[in-house]
């Protein structure tokens, strides 16, 4: 089993691991930074102490997830250099100035405006406490910008030329390489992703306190502004990936055809619901589809062709059927999160929300589902690029550092043993904090301040 | 001045700016149990650093950016070359965030608020002596292939000189942690971090020294620009001031000038090595060229768009940093912060 286990298959593990562990992290803090700013804007402007209760008790939960997203976030700059030094030489031009400009404009100002909000509190005054929740999650969103410009310029490459004898790409425009055909589509993708996964996690922990009878003002408060943020970002949502889908077609034609198994180049080119794909005879096995609707989904008409995998060579195709079911979960997790934020409003509406047993249990059922979206669309994104690291010009096996597949066990096995212990520390925490909130005793601001 | 030059100083100026302000962060940290006798001290300590250690730190995250967007062969070569050295500065800072992040929040289970306080120890001794180490090698010369792959071993970066760098480097930041502690506490904490100030302005002097002499062995190429340009003398010689006005500033009590003092001691000896290694990133130890400013840089677009880029985020950065400083001026006291 461990001759399967080379060089390129572990670099590839480490960073798969490391980026999806990572990931878990990062969407609560861009969406929650949001939510937390909308609240220190109400009780700057209103002076209701529930805001402020609110505020403080998501900033805590916030900060929880906040530790280990940095932390694990180190990581990943160093990860380029350490275990893809051929990418990095090879993209060093271009790749580079995104980072350091996330760094030069979002990392110090998330990091120093949190360090105000958080120990500054008794320091500053309402409206402060509102810009710095306003700059942290400018702070965050800009640092997703330069991520997915960075990232999206894997897939879609624009700006630049190779230099043959520096065997390199080449900077030759640096809005086209930043905007790329790829980076606002993907960047809203990302935002809406994160907003639903944040909406998720307030209906979930305020549906625990409705169910526990606990904290209920701010359950209930929470709760509401979290439904509307969810419903209008889950549909737009919908409307966002499927114009992401139209735009790979074009863009990756070999992706879109791996995720949606489609072999032949033809018209009236079916969606497939299931299929088992047959790599040896470059078919199906067994597939159950809609005719048509791939086509019209892509084209906006039945009569059009949609490229087939057999038109791609063999080795340049992404693996088939893990794009497939990721792209199905993904797809068919957001339309749930549609459904349900939509049933939520309804039942608000109605006014029987709050004491409805089934809802509020399976809310906090569902809190997983939007974790799982998120890293499935992530899978999609990335395995669907295969075997490229920068598509269509460098492939990944060629981005590799020279190191030793024992260094890659040594440093596979250190990650996953520490971020486990992250995960574990970080679930510990945050339920913890859950558990002992009580609205009425927090908070209580005094010369000394000691919070239960 | 041409942009690769203009890069080798801003790169310098963020890895500056990251030793001066981390610096203490880490001494604090690698101090935590020696200044932290009791349990207050302990979370004192932790509120000292607490609203300004994560901005402290971007000033690294920035660095590393800067330097894969301004020299991308250097940053490919050091950061796979030195895999488990960077590995286990990961590993620290990752450590280190955590602890901090998570001190006061395990404070109802002490066994776990026991293993933070091990994690702050060990997070913040482990790249406050690496961050040494790999500058030594970097001086010193490593071993590259044609591909410009480092091809020594994890052992051959243990080399004397690296060694001694890493030492200077961590005494370095253990004097900054108690030049910063005595400006934000009292009593018996502040008395016991002017004792170490003492003890550390003294260990600094004679590994610096110590490094001086032994850089003629090691690495002679260091010296080529001073003899050249004798005037580059300046840097050492304000080490050395700097390193003289600390027992006098003590002990006339001036200690925010104390902490201004312990800065440039950090700024000029990184200056002092910038200033010999110029134009040169990494030195070769065989065939191999050495990595430079022209040889290892991005294009020249590159360079430019990074300067614009630099020009019109730092100046804000500096701004808002300073008013985050100024808002938490003043002593540390052990009481959480309402999270």
């Amino acid at each position: 089993m461990f001759e399967m286990l080379d060089l390129v298959t572990l670099s590839r593990l480490q960073f798969m691991f490391t980026v999806i562990v990572h990931y878990l992290f990062v969407p609560l803090t861009i969406g929650l930074a949001v939510l937390i700013a909308y609240m220190e804007f109400k009780y700057w402007r209103t002076s209701n102490p529930l805001y402020d209760k609110m505020a403080r008790f998501w900033t805590k939960l916030f900060l929880v997830n906040f530790g280990v997203g940095l932390a694990t976030g180190i990581t990943m700059e160093f990860q380029f250099g350490m275990n893809w030094a051929a990418y990095s030489r090879f993209v060093g031009d271009i790749f580079g100035a995104p980072l350091a400009a996330e760094g030069v404009f979002a990392f110090f100002l998330e990091s120093t405006f949190i360090g105000l909000l958080v120990f500054g509190r008794n320091k500053i005054s309402k409206g402060m406490r509102f810009f710095a929740a306003l700059m942290i999650s400018l702070g965050t969103t800009l640092s997703s910008f330069w991520i997915i410009a960075a990232n999206s310029w894997q897939h879609t490459p624009a700006g630049f030329i190779i230099n043959e004898e520096m065997n390199r790409a080449e900077m030759v425009n640096f809005a086209e390489a930043i905007f790329n055909p790829s980076t606002m589509v993907r960047f809203f993708h990302v935002l809406q992703g994160a907003y639903v996964l944040t909406a998720f996690f307030v209906i979930a922990i305020s549906a625990y306190y409705l169910l526990k009878k606990k904290n209920i003002p701010l359950a209930k408060e929470s709760m509401k502004i979290a439904i509307v943020f969810g419903l209008v970002f889950s549909i737009t949502q919908a409307f966002s990936g499927h114009s992401h889908s139209v735009l790979v077609a074009e863009t990756q034609p070999a992706k879109l055809a791996a995720y949606e198994a489609h072999w032949e180049t033809e018209s009236n080119a079916p969606l497939l619901l299931f299929a088992i794909p047959d790599y040896e005879n470059e078919t199906n096995k067994f597939e159950i589809g809609i005719p048509g609707l791939l086509s019209y989904l892509t084209h906006g008409d039945t009569s059009e062709p949609v490229t087939g995998l057999k038109e791609i060579p063999a080795d340049e195709r992404p693996p088939i059927l893990g794009n497939f079911i990721s792209f199905r979960i993904m797809v068919g997790l957001g339309m749930v999160f549609m459904l349900w934020t939509i049933y939520l409003a309804f039942k608000m509406r109605r006014g029987t929300l709050y004491d409805n047993t089934f809802a509020l249990k399976a809310s906090l059922l569902l809190l997983p589902t939007p974790y799982i979206a998120n890293t499935a669309g992530w899978v999609v994104a990335e395995w669907g690029r295969q075997p490229w690291i920068v598509y269509g010009v460098l492939r990944t096996a060629d981005g590799v550092s020279q190191l030793t597949t024992t260094q890659l066990f040594i440093s596979l096995g250190l990650f996953i043993s520490i971020y486990t212990f992250l995960l574990y520390l970080m679930i510990y925490l945050m339920v913890k904090e859950v558990k002992k909130f009580d609205m009425d005793t927090a908070f209580k601001d005094g010369k000394k301040e000691v919070i239960a | 001045m041409d942009l690769n030059v203009i890069w080798f100083v801003l790169l310098g100026v963020l890895i500056i700016g990251y030793a001066v302000l981390d610096g203490f962060d880490l001494g604090i940290g690698t101090l935590f149990y020696t200044l932290g006798k009791t349990k207050e001290e302990k979370k004192t300590l932790i509120n000292a650093i607490g609203p300004v250690w994560d901005g402290n730190e971007v000033w690294l995250l920035t660095a590393g950016g800067a330097l894969f967007a301004a020299f991308p062969f250097v940053y490919a070569t050091v950061f796979s070359g030195f895999y488990f050295a960077m590995l286990l500065v990961l590993f620290g800072l990752i450590f280190r965030a955590i602890a901090v992040e998570y001190y006061f929040k395990t404070e109802d289970d002490p066994h776990m608020q026991r293993l933070m306080g091990k994690l702050f120890f060990i997070g913040s001794l482990l790249p406050g002596l690496l961050f040494g180490v790999a500058m030594g090698n970097v001086v010193v010369g490593i071993p590259m292939d044609e591909m410009q792959n480092y091809v020594g071993s994890f052992f051959g970066l243990l080399n004397p000189y690296a060694l001694l760098l890493g030492v200077v480097g961590l005494i370095g930041f253990l004097l900054q942690g108690t030049a910063y502690t005595i400006l934000k506490t009292e009593g018996d904490l502040q008395q016991r971090a002017i004792r170490l100030t003492k003890v550390f302005s003294v260990s600094i002097i004679i590994a610096w020294i110590v490094g001086t002499l032994t850089a003629q062995i090691y690495a002679p190429h260091m010296y080529t620009n001073y003899f050249n340009y004798p005037v580059l003398f300046i840097i050492p010689l304000t080490t050395v001031a700097a390193l003289i006005a600390i027992p006098i500033l003590l002990k006339i009590k001036h200690y925010g000038k104390l902490f201004i003092a312990s800065s440039l001691v950090i700024l000029t000896k990184i200056g002092t090595l910038a200033a010999g290694m110029f134009p040169n990133l990494v030195f070769s130890s065989n065939s191999a060229p050495n990595l430079t400013i022209y040889n290892a840089s991005s294009t020249e677009l590159t360079l430019k768009v990074m300067f614009i880029i630099a020009l019109i985020g730092m100046p804000l950065v500096i701004i808002y940093t300073i008013y985050v400083y100024y808002v938490f001026r003043g002593k540390a006291t052990p009481e959480r912060h309402g999270y």
